[in-house]
C-alpha cells in the first residue's frame, strides 16, 4: 500500500499541487454489551480506506475511498484535486502551513496485553457476572456493561517526504445501574458515565478497573439515589471529582482553545470561542492554581499518539499557565497564521474524514492538596461526582452540568448523605477563578472521552483529560425548572 | 450510485457465502460531499465514498454482528468465519429472538439528477449565490452538501429490499458586527433547497440583532422559529418515544402516553412520504415505513418499537429500528410537526411582551424522567414589545420540561419549513408558548 500511496502523491505533485498527503487506515472495533446478566450484543466492525488531501494554490480538497486498487486511488486523488481547484477559484487569502520537519517514523501505543487476543467468551463472562451482580439490588431494573476495543493501523505519507506508520490500540469499559422507584429512576455509573473510561492501553486497563468489585457499590448508590432529596438551590462550596472535571475541562477549556473555532471555521455548527487572539497572555482564565496543558505524549492517554494526521510530532504545550490563558490547539495552517509551529492537534476520526483541530489530552495539572484536605476546607457543601448532562453556549462561556450524585460535606467531613439530580452552572472564567485547590498527583489520572463530536461532516474523536478532584468556592448549585 | 441490479447480484453472493446460516444483512453505499465556508470563504471541501456490509447472524437464540467494507469474495469468507467464531463464544439472549418476517418490498428510488451529477464546482456555485445574497457587509459561515444513499436489506429467509435516496442540505450563520442570524434546509434535490429566501432572512436577522441588550432570566412568552421548535421536538422523540424505555418504566411516556399534552392542533408524525422530508423508506431490518402518528390532535398517541423491543415485550414493531448494534433503540427519523392556523406575523403582533427565539444551541437532557431539557438561545433572539420585534437580546439559557412547554403552547403557525436538524431533517412550524423558563444569562 505504501508504494501505491506514494505513486498517488507523485501524480499530484506532477499536477502542480502545493501540498498533498494521504492516510491509509485500517480500523477494527469490537464491542460487547451485556444487560442484566445476559449478553445483549457482540459486534466486530472493520473499515479500511484511504483519504487524500490536496492544497492547490490556496484551495483545499479532500476525497476518500474504500477501494484499494491503483485506479480507485487515482480517481480519489483526481477528485481531491478537482475539489481543491474549485475551492481555490473562490479563495481570497493565502494558505500557508507552519514548518514541520520531515518524519520517517513508527509509533505503537503501549500495550501489555493485546485485547484482541483475549477470548470473546472471557469478556462476555465478565460482563455477564458484573451486570448480574448489580441486579441483586432489588430496585436495579437495568444493569448494563460495555466493553469496546479498537485497533487502528495508520500509514501517513506527504509530498514533503514524511512517511509515518502508527499502530494504536484502544481499550475501554463501563458499567451502570439504573434503579427505579416511585419518583422516577436514577443511574449510577463506573468508572465514568456514557460508556465508561478508555485508554490507549491493552486488556490490563480493563483488569485494573476491578469491575466486579465495584458493581455492588454502584448498584447500592443507584438504589439510594431514587430515595434521595434534591439540593436546595443556592451557592455552595464544592469539590468536583476527577471524572466530572474531565468533561468540565473538555467543554470549557478544550473546545474554546481550538484555534479553528477562534477563526470561525466551526461557527455554523459548534460555535466560536471567547478566547480571541487579544486574550493570549492577558486573560485571567482561572485562579493561580489552574494550569492546563495539551499533552499528546501522556502514556496511555486516549488522546495520545506519535504523530497527528498531518505528520506533526506529538507534543505537550500550555494552554493555561498559573491561571493565565497562554495558548491554543492548532494545526499547521492556523499555527502559521499566528506565526508559530503547530502543536500537533490536527486529527481525523477515520480515513474517510479530513483532519481538523481536535483535542489531544487536555490535562488540568495536579495541585498540592490531599483529597481529605480539600474536603476538610468546606463547612457545608457537596462533592459532585460523574457526569449526567452537559450544555454550553456557542462561545463556551455559559455552561450547565448535571452530575449523577452529590455527597454532602459538613464541618469538613463527608456525612454519608447523598442528593440526587445535582446541577451546577456558571460562566467559564468565573468558574475557574473560584478554584482554590486541586488534589495532588496521587489522585490525578487521565480519563478517556471517546465521543467528542465536532465538524461537518460530524467526526467523533477520542480525547483524554488528566484531572484530580478540585475545590470551587461559592458555586451556584440547583436550577429553577 | 450502484443501482438495484448490483444489490440483487449481491443478494445471491451473500446467500451463497452464508449458506446454512440464519442471517439478516444490510448493505449500504454512501456517496457524500460537503463544501464548508467561513468568513465568506471556502475552507473545507470533502467527499467520501463507502460501501459497507453488516450481517446479523443468529443460532441457538444467540446473535452476533459483523460489519466490514470489504465486499470481495475473500472478505465475505472472512465475514462468515468471524460470525461462526463469535456465535460460538456468545451467550443466549434473555428473550426469544427471531429474524424479521421476510418482505419483498418494491425497490424505492427518490434520487434527483441534480444531486447525482453534483460536483465540487456545483456546490461552490451555491456558495457564490449565498455570498451574493449576503452582500458585502455581512460574513457567511456554513456548508452545502449532497449525498446519494443506497440501502439493501437481505435475509436468509428471502428478504430483499432496496432503496436509493438523494439529499442536498445547507446551513448558514450570517454575521454582521455582533449580530447574527441562522438558517438551514434540506431537500431531495439541489433545485428545491430553497435557500435564497432563507438566506435573506438570516441576513436580515444578523443586521437586526446588532447591539443586543441584556434581560433578566425568568418566565417569558416565547415565539419559537422552526429551527428552535425542531430541536425541542427532536429531544422529545429521543427521550419519550422509545418503546424499550417505556416498557422498562424509564420514560416520561409512562405518565404522558394517551394523555392530552397540548392544544388540539398539535400533531406530530413520522412521515417518510411528506414532500418536505428525505424519505427513509425501510427501516434497518427491512420493515416498510408508513406515516405514523406520534401526537395527534394534542394527544400523545403512540410510541415506537424496534425489532428487538417488539420481540422482548411482545409488541408490534413499528418500522423505527435504526441500528443493528442496539436492537432496542427506536426513533422517528422523518419527523413532521404539523402546521396550525396562525400566521407568524399574527403571533408576533398579538404579543404584548415576549421573546422571539430563532435557534437553540447545544441542547441536552437534564432529567430524562421529567423530560427536563436545557440549552442556549443563539443567532437571532429578540425582545417582542407591543406586537413588534424591538431589540436584539443577549443569549440566555433555558431549563424547560417538555410537557410543560406543550401544555403552554398558545398558537402554531400555518407556515412550516424543513430544517436540516442536528441529526436528520425535520419539518416544523413556528410556535407561541407561555411561561417558558430562561434560567440564566451570558454575562
Amino acid at each position: 500500500m505504501q508504494q501505491k500511496v506514494r505513486k498517488v502523491l507523485e501524480y499530484l505533485d506532477s499536477k502542480g499541487v502545493r501540498y498533498a498527503d494521504a492516510r491509509h487506515e485500517e480500523h477494527i472495533l469490537q464491542e460487547i454489551v451485556a444487560e442484566n446478566g445476559v449478553l445483549k450484543s457482540i459486534t466486530l466492525e472493520t473499515s479500511v480506506g484511504t483519504g487524500i488531501r490536496v492544497l492547490y494554490e490556496n484551495g483545499w480538497g479532500f476525497a476518500a475511498t474504500d477501494e484499494k486498487g491503483n485506479e480507485a486511488l487515482m480517481r480519489a486523488a483526481q477528485k481531491a484535486l478537482e475539489t481543491a481547484i474549485a475551492s481555490n477559484r473562490r479563495s481570497k487569502s493565502k494558505v500557508e502551513l507552519a514548518e514541520e520537519p520531515v518524519h520517517k517514523a513508527n509509533f505503537n501505543s503501549p500495550v501489555i496485553k493485546d485485547p484482541f487476543t483475549v477470548p470473546e467468551g472471557e469478556k462476555v463472562d465478565l460482563l455477564r457476572k458484573v451486570t448480574s451482580e448489580m441486579t441483586r439490588t432489588e430496585s436495579v431494573k437495568r444493569a448494563m456493561g460495555t466493553m469496546r476495543f479498537r485497533k487502528i493501523e495508520k500509514l501517513f505519507l506527504s509530498t514533503e517526504g514524511s512517511e509515518i506508520n502508527q499502530s494504536i490500540t484502544v481499550s475501554g469499559a463501563g458499567i451502570s445501574a439504573t434503579a427505579i422507584g416511585e419518583s422516577g429512576f436514577q443511574v449510577r455509573s463506573y468508572p465514568s458515565s456514557f460508556g465508561g473510561d478508555y485508554s490507549t492501553k491493552g486488556w490490563e486497563f480493563i483488569q485494573n478497573m476491578n469491575l466486579l468489585d465495584k458493581a455492588p457499590e454502584i448498584a447500592s448508590e443507584a438504589d439510594a439515589l431514587v430515595k434521595a432529596e434534591e439540593i436546595t438551590p443556592g451557592e455552595y462550596d464544592v469539590v468536583i471529582s476527577g471524572n466530572q472535571l474531565a468533561l468540565q475541562v473538555h467543554e470549557s477549556c478544550g473546545h474554546p482553545t481550538e484555534l479553528d473555532r477562534v477563526f470561525g471555521s466551526e461557527l455554523s455548527f459548534a460555535g466560536g470561542s471567547f478566547l480571541t487572539l487579544d486574550k493570549v497572555g492577558t486573560l485571567k482564565y482561572g485562579s493561580d492554581v489552574v494550569n492546563i496543558v495539551a499533552d499528546a505524549t501522556v502514556e496511555g492517554g486516549l488522546g495520545s499518539f506519535g504523530y497527528d494526521d498531518e505528520g506533526v510530532e506529538a507534543q505537550k504545550s500550555f494552554l493555561v499557565k498559573n491561571g493565565v490563558f497562554v495558548g491554543y490547539l492548532m494545526d499547521r495552517q492556523t499555527a502559521s497564521t499566528i506565526g508559530v509551529r503547530s502543536n500537533g492537534a490536527s486529527r481525523a476520526d477515520s480515513w474517510s474524514h479530513v483532519p481538523i483541530i481536535r483535542m489531544t489530552n487536555i490535562n488540568l495539572l495536579p495541585g498540592n492538596y490531599s483529597f481529605d484536605e480539600l474536603i476538610s476546607g468546606i463547612d457545608y457543601g457537596f462533592l459532585l461526582d460523574t457526569n449526567k448532562s452537559w450544555s454550553i453556549d456557542d462561545l463556551r462561556l455559559n455552561f450547565q452540568f448535571a452530575t449523577e450524585i452529590a455527597y454532602e460535606i459538613k464541618a469538613g467531613k463527608l456525612t454519608g448523605k447523598i442528593f440526587k439530580n445535582p446541577v451546577y452552572y456558571d460562566i467559564t472564567p468565573s468558574f475557574w477563578n473560584k478554584c482554590d485547590g486541586i488534589s495532588n498527583e496521587k489522585h490525578w489520572r487521565v480519563w478517556g472521552v471517546p465521543n467528542c463530536g465536532k465538524g461537518q461532516p460530524m467526526q467523533v474523536m477520542h480525547v483524554g483529560h488528566g484531572t484530580a478532584p478540585a475545590r470551587f468556592r461559592g458555586l451556584k448549585v440547583g436550577v429553577k425548572k | 450510485m450502484k443501482g438495484e441490479d448490483f444489490y440483487r447480484g449481491l443478494f445471491r453472493i451473500i446467500n451463497e457465502h452464508l449458506m446454512g446460516m440464519k442471517f439478516l444483512s444490510v448493505v449500504s453505499n454512501r456517496d457524500h460531499s460537503l463544501t464548508r465556508f467561513a468568513n465568506s470563504q471556502i475552507h473545507q471541501n470533502v467527499s467520501e465514498k463507502e460501501t459497507k456490509i453488516t450481517v446479523l447472524a443468529t443460532e441457538d437464540n444467540k446473535i452476533a454482528l459483523v460489519s466490514s467494507n470489504d465486499l470481495t469474495l475473500s472478505g465475505m469468507k472472512l465475514l462468515r468465519e468471524k460470525l461462526e467464531s463469535m456465535l460460538k463464544q456468545a451467550a443466549p439472549l434473555e428473550y426469544e429472538f427471531s429474524l424479521p418476517v421476510p418482505s419483498m418490498g418494491y425497490p424505492l428510488e427518490n434520487v434527483s439528477e441534480s444531486v447525482l451529477k453534483s460536483s465540487a464546482e456545483d456546490r461552490a456555485k451555491v456558495f457564490d449565490d449565498i455570498l451574493r445574497s449576503a452582500g458585502d457587509d455581512v460574513k457567511v459561515f456554513g456548508y452545502v452538501s449532497t449525498e446519494v444513499y443506497e440501502k439493501s436489506v437481505i435475509s436468509s429467509g428471502g428478504m430483499f429490499t432496496y432503496e436509493a435516496t438523494s439529499s442536498a442540505g445547507f446551513n448558514l450563520v450570517a454575521i454582521k458586527d455582533d449580530g447574527s442570524g441562522y438558517t438551514s434546509g434540506a431537500s431531495s434535490s439541489v433545485e428545491n433547497l430553497g435557500y435564497s429566501e432563507k438566506v435573506l432572512r438570516a441576513v436580515e436577522f444578523a443586521k437586526k440583532s446588532v447591539n443586543p441588550v441584556e434581560i433578566d432570566p425568568g418566565n417569558y412568552t416565547v415565539i419559537l422559529g422552526p429551527e428552535a421548535v425542531a430541536e425541542l421536538f427532536f429531544y422529545f422523540t429521543y427521550v419519550a418515544t422509545n418503546g424499550y424505555a417505556h416498557e422498562m418504566k424509564m420514560s416520561p411516556s409512562n405518565r404522558y402516553l394517551n394523555q392530552k399534552i397540548g392544544p388540539d392542533n398539535l400533531s406530530v408524525y413520522d412521515d417518510p412520504e411528506h414532500p418536505g422530508q428525505i424519505p427513509w423508506f425501510y427501516d434497518i431490518v427491512g420493515k416498510k415505513r408508513e406515516r405514523f402518528p406520534v401526537v395527534e390532535n394534542g394527544v400523545f398517541k403512540n410510541i415506537v418499537y424496534s425489532h428487538g423491543s417488539s420481540l422482548r415485550f411482545s409488541k408490534k414493531a413499528t418500522g423505527h429500528t435504526v441500528s443493528l448494534e442496539n436492537l432496542d433503540f427506536a426513533i422517528p427519523v422523518n419527523l413532521v410537526i404539523n402546521g396550525g392556523e396562525t400566521p407568524v406575523e399574527e403571533m408576533i403582533s398579538s404579543t404584548e411582551k415576549g421573546v422571539y427565539v430563532n435557534r437553540f444551541h447545544y441542547m441536552n437532557i437534564v432529567d430524562p424522567f421529567e423530560a427536563l431539557l436545557t440549552g442556549m438561545t443563539r443567532d437571532g433572539t429578540f425582545l417582542i414589545e407591543k406586537g413588534k420585534l424591538t431589540r436584539a437580546i443577549k443569549n440566555m439559557r433555558f431549563n424547560v420540561k417538555f410537557f410543560d412547554f406543550t401544555k403552554n403552547i398558545e398558537a402554531i403557525s400555518n407556515e412550516t419549513e424543513t430544517v436540516s436538524g442536528s441529526y436528520f431533517p425535520i419539518v416544523a412550524p413556528y410556535m407561541k408558548a407561555n411561561n417558558f423558563t430562561f434560567s440564566s444569562k451570558t454575562a
